[in-house]
């Protein structure tokens, strides 16, 4: 086979793959990342799209649904709110005023269904200060 | 005290005049050749080693000795502590990470230096003085922004440090980042060997063997390093799986990405000429992207689940070093095009070479993709404003299928000719495992296992191991005809004669392994449910019952664990105690996961929230098929790597002590148990039964006996080895620990060493009673003793070995006499006589 056009042919098909992967994976992928401002000023914008929202917990309502735990609570920023639906297992970080990043989308009635829930905890891999180590 | 800090600094001041001296006089007395200005440099190039260990051992010091007036120290370290982990307390945090990798670094420059000084004498300035300016980068970036010899702010030192993350307090967790960096940094050495080749215009084949091999040294850390980072995500952070996609994790996988390619590309210049300045670029972009992983790291770039938090100072810094790399790697390579032109071109698609070709453009699209998918959020937020962000499917959706295509590479290419393939050829090497691939896919596909992924990953498996097996037992045949040799004898004569041909394939074996491994993901089944005590939960065949939990609260924590029966089919498997602590001090609740492990299944267990009246709690269950299959990939790939370094035909040296292949099994061996003890030592069960702690309201004073009371001596001495477990202190021990139930326990030490009991026996005591975690130290026998010394010994025998085999591999194979061709029948002859050349084209 001619080389020229071997290499051609290999790189056109290789880089049409590769573009056809990253674009379909892409789509179905992204994810906006918006803070709670952001999410209450685009609300039209995003309905029914996979969001996630970053801000602090606030009131959490532990319920429970067909064997399942359900949580209410509301995400804050400043002081905007969006009230939360979440429905599983919750983060050992998950608590009152931790910093937390939901996934999940807006419904029709304006409440966000969240699907994942990711706790940061600024602490995570340095220690406080704490009594124990000052003994 | 702070003649500490002012020595430290002037330690790690001083490196950068002779850095720069060394760098500079390697230049001219190269240029120039004058040999008495390169002896100088070499001399400043020991001084840099010298300097580096004197400053981090001063930091190890500080550590041990507790000297909390350095901020460093300080933070990451407390008195009661083990001293294990004060010694492991250089790399605990970001400063002392800085200088064990400078440190490495020098090390690795001092090994280059002795086993190329006299054989390499006319490039070795040039490599040394690279290696010597990327030192300089990283000691001005402790100077200037995080030096390790900080000062705490205040005249007032601290009588105490901050004491150690728990997490942190594992031996994955304290092996894992020395492997990561004797991964990176060992990156710097291939990269040094090609710009001195650029630089000298020696573009012809030493520098191709030098690079090649240690790259592999490299990868072979790095592989380590990201092997245990998975396990230790596993069992620790309790969310079930191994690899997250974040871009902690993606900074190590990228460099190793493409090193995997050049190890592979490599081959296609040594045989025939080709690909030359792919494979100079190659190198230069794996040292690249080495450097540019720590600047996503470490500058807050990319939002990471590790929060090393932001350091736009830092960050800037390593940019503009990427930047200078980058600009000079460009420049010496764009003046040698000349130099790197190919020897010959592609003949056909169906040869070795386009086999090899393609594996680089496959692992080049991994590369590609882990990038964009880290990088993403970033750019989107930089074009856009806003932040997008990419989920773990788009890496799984572009991931799955190239991996799919460098399976089936991983079969082909070994079994096809250079140059240009024949229908016979592919019809004698492929064809068989082909078939043996389709028998596979159909059994899978009867047994109504339908997702294409599995099935075509499991249907790839099962014929590169039919090409794997095929390659074996042809080697075995000839070499049993040609050496009159039996079946073993045989295999182990192959093995070292052709180390890298078949440690090769043991390494392709330990890949398929892991495949398999990430293969059983796409069937992970998860569960939440919520139980009160007495409830059962049946999932994928097994039944979860809650049968009672403990709440054990004391001063400093309370921790909840839940007894869980998991039964299959009515027969008892065993007792889960998932378990979660709530620290009040720290504020931070940890999971105490619990895994029943079996060679196809692991069945994962934590807590969530739990009612203290009822006991009413949310569980959240993981069934991990095939999981196992990655840790005994991981091992066996490690183990291929290791042959594969051996020198040629080491096993026939049997007249002198083969100190490099002795060493490298050794190493091997401590790597191995280093990981295998890993994930085992971190489950929660070993052998624990739930501490009784003494309910009480009032504190007990800290126990400070009298010096010179022998009674009172003694029981400091033993208490000091036990770590207190009332829970609520992070891992005090028990002679310093203030509440009542360390007091009980001292007064129960006490009585037995009144009634004479040997201090053995009292330990024993409570390890029967505790378990081995009642230790402060892991205990100094056995195989604990392994877990004890392993990772610095493994950490110091890794480069010892490197420097022995480098220096030694020359000198071998050269001494190494070629097998003696006994004849057998004529057509065994011929096929022989095919076989020992195709063994030597590797």
């Amino acid at each position: 086979m001619n080389k020229k056009y071997f290499y051609l042919l290999g790189f056109a098909v290789i880089v049409g793959a590769i573009v056809y992967l990253m674009t379909t994976s892409l789509q179905s992928s992204l994810q906006y990342y918006v803070t709670v401002n952001e999410a209450l000023a685009a609300k039209s914008d995003l309905n029914d799209k996979v969001i996630k929202i970053a801000g602090l917990a606030k009131d959490i309502e532990r319920l429970e649904e067909d064997g399942r735990s359900l949580y209410k609570f509301k995400v804050v920023e400043n002081d905007n709110t969006i009230a939360v639906v979440y429905k599983g297992f919750v983060p050992d970080t998950f608590k009152d005023g931790s910093n937390v990043v939901i996934t999940g989308s807006l419904a029709s009635n304006g409440e966000f269904v969240a699907t994942h829930i990711l706790a940061q905890c600024a602490s995570k891999y340095e220690a406080k200060m704490t009594e124990t180590g000052a003994k | 005290m702070n003649t500490v800090v002012h020595v430290g600094s002037l330690l790690l001041a001083l490196i950068v005049p002779t850095a720069l001296f060394s760098v500079l006089f390697y230049f001219i007395g190269h240029s120039t050749r004058r040999d008495n200005l390169v002896i100088a440099a070499r001399r400043a190039n020991h001084m840099v080693f010298a300097l580096t260990t004197a400053a981090a051992l001063l930091v190890i010091a500080s550590f041990v000795y507790g000297n909390y007036s350095i901020m460093y120290v300080y933070s990451y370290s407390s008195r009661s502590l083990p001293l294990f982990f004060k010694v492991t307390g250089l790399w605990a945090g970001l400063d002392g990470s800085l200088l064990l990798w400078t440190w490495l670094m020098a090390l690795y420059a001092f090994i280059v230096l002795k086993q190329n000084q006299l054989r390499n004498a006319d490039w070795m300035p040039i490599i040394n003085a690279c290696m010597m300016a990327i030192i300089v980068f990283f000691v001005g970036l402790m100077l200037f922004s995080n030096n390790p010899f900080t000062p705490v702010p205040g005249s007032e030192i601290p009588a105490d440090g901050r004491g150690l993350n728990p997490l942190l307090q594992n031996i994955a967790m304290v092996v894992h980042p020395p492997m990561l960096y004797l991964g990176f940094t060992g990156f710097a050495v291939p990269f040094s060997f090609v710009m001195a080749a650029l630089v000298t215009r020696r573009l012809d084949a030493t520098w191709i063997e030098h690079t090649r091999r240690w790259t592999i040294v490299a990868w072979f850390f790095l592989s380590i390093g990201l092997i245990l980072g998975g396990a230790w995500a596993y069992v620790e952070l309790g969310w079930g799986g191994f690899w997250a996609w974040d871009p902690v994790e993606n900074a190590g996988l990228l460099p190793w990405l493409l090193a995997t390619a050049y190890i592979h590309s490599v081959l296609i210049q040594k045989k025939s000429g080709m690909l030359k300045v792919w494979n100079v670029t190659l190198v230069i972009t794996t040292f690249m992207l080495t450097i540019f992983g720590t600047y996503l790291t470490r500058s807050g770039v990319v939002q990471s689940v590790h929060a090393f938090g932001e350091n736009k100072e830092l960050g800037m810094m390593f940019l503009i070093f990427i930047g200078i790399i980058a600009a000079t790697a460009f420049y010496l390579v764009v003046t040698r095009l000349e130099d790197l032109k190919s020897d010959h071109s592609l003949q056909s698609i169906f040869s070795k070479e386009s086999a090899f070709l393609f594996n680089n453009v496959a692992l080049l699209i991994c590369a590609a993709t882990v990038l964009w998918g880290t990088m993403f959020p970033t750019l989107s937020e930089l074009v856009t404003g806003e932040r997008i962000t990419v989920g773990q499917p788009f890496f799984n959706r572009i991931m799955a299928p190239v991996a799919l295509v460098l399976i089936f590479l991983m079969g082909v290419g070994p079994m096809i000719s250079w140059k240009k393939t024949t229908t016979r050829n592919l019809r004698n090497n492929v064809l068989g495992p082909l078939l043996v691939g389709v028998l596979a896919v159909a059994v899978i596909l009867l047994l109504g296992i339908t997702q294409w992924y599995v099935v075509g990953s499991m249907g790839l498996a099962v014929f590169v191991l039919a090409t794997i097996v095929l390659e074996f037992y042809r080697g075995v045949r000839v070499t049993k005809l040609q050496k009159k040799l039996p079946t073993l004898s045989a295999l182990i004569d192959l093995i070292s004669y052709s180390n890298r041909r078949f440690g090769g394939y043991i390494v392709h074996l330990g890949i398929l392994f892991m495949f398999v491994g990430i293969a059983g993901t796409v069937y992970k089944a998860e569960a939440d449910f919520t139980l009160e005590p007495g409830g059962t939960y049946d999932f994928h065949g097994y039944t979860f019952a809650y049968d009672s939990y403990d709440i054990d609260q004391n001063d400093h924590r309370t921790a909840m664990t839940a007894f869980v029966r998991l039964t299959e089919g009515g027969t008892e498997l065993r007792m889960l105690k998932p378990s979660r602590h709530f620290y009040y001090a720290s504020e931070q609740p940890t999971t105490e996961v619990d895994i029943y492990q079996t060679p196809l299944k692991d069945v994962y267990m934590i807590i969530g929230n739990m009612d203290e009246k009822s006991g009413r709690a949310d569980f959240k269950v993981t069934i991990n098929p095939f999981i196992s299959f990655m840790w005994c990939g991981g091992i066996v790939l490690l183990l291929g790597v290791v042959l594969v370094l051996m020198p040629r035909g080491f096993k026939r040296s049997k007249a002198t002590i083969d100190t490099d292949s002795l060493s490298v099994v050794l190493g091997l061996i401590f790597a191995a148990t280093v990981f295998y003890a890993a994930p085992v030592s971190a489950q929660p069960s070993l052998g624990m039964t739930p501490a009784q702690h003494e309910e009480s309201a009032t504190k007990a004073p800290p126990f400070n006996p009298p010096e010179g009371d022998a009674r009172q001596m003694h029981l400091k001495k033993l208490s000091e080895k036990l770590i207190c477990q009332c829970g609520g202190c992070v891992r005090e021990a028990i002679s310093t620990c203030t509440c009542g139930f360390a007091a009980k326990e001292r007064r129960r030490i006490l009585g037995m060493i009144d009634s004479d009991t040997p201090d053995d026996t009292i330990i024993a005591a409570f390890t029967d009673q505790y378990g081995l975690k009642v230790l402060a130290a892991p205990p100094e026998e056995g195989f604990f003793n392994v877990g004890y010394w392993a990772p610095g010994v493994t950490l110091f025998l890794g480069l010892i070995t490197g420097f022995v085999v480098v220096t030694r591999w020359h000198r071998r194979t050269a001494a190494v006499a070629a097998p003696e061709a006994v004849s057998g029948t004529p057509a065994d002859d011929a096929a022989a006589k095919q076989l020992i050349r195709e063994l030597e084209d590797f």
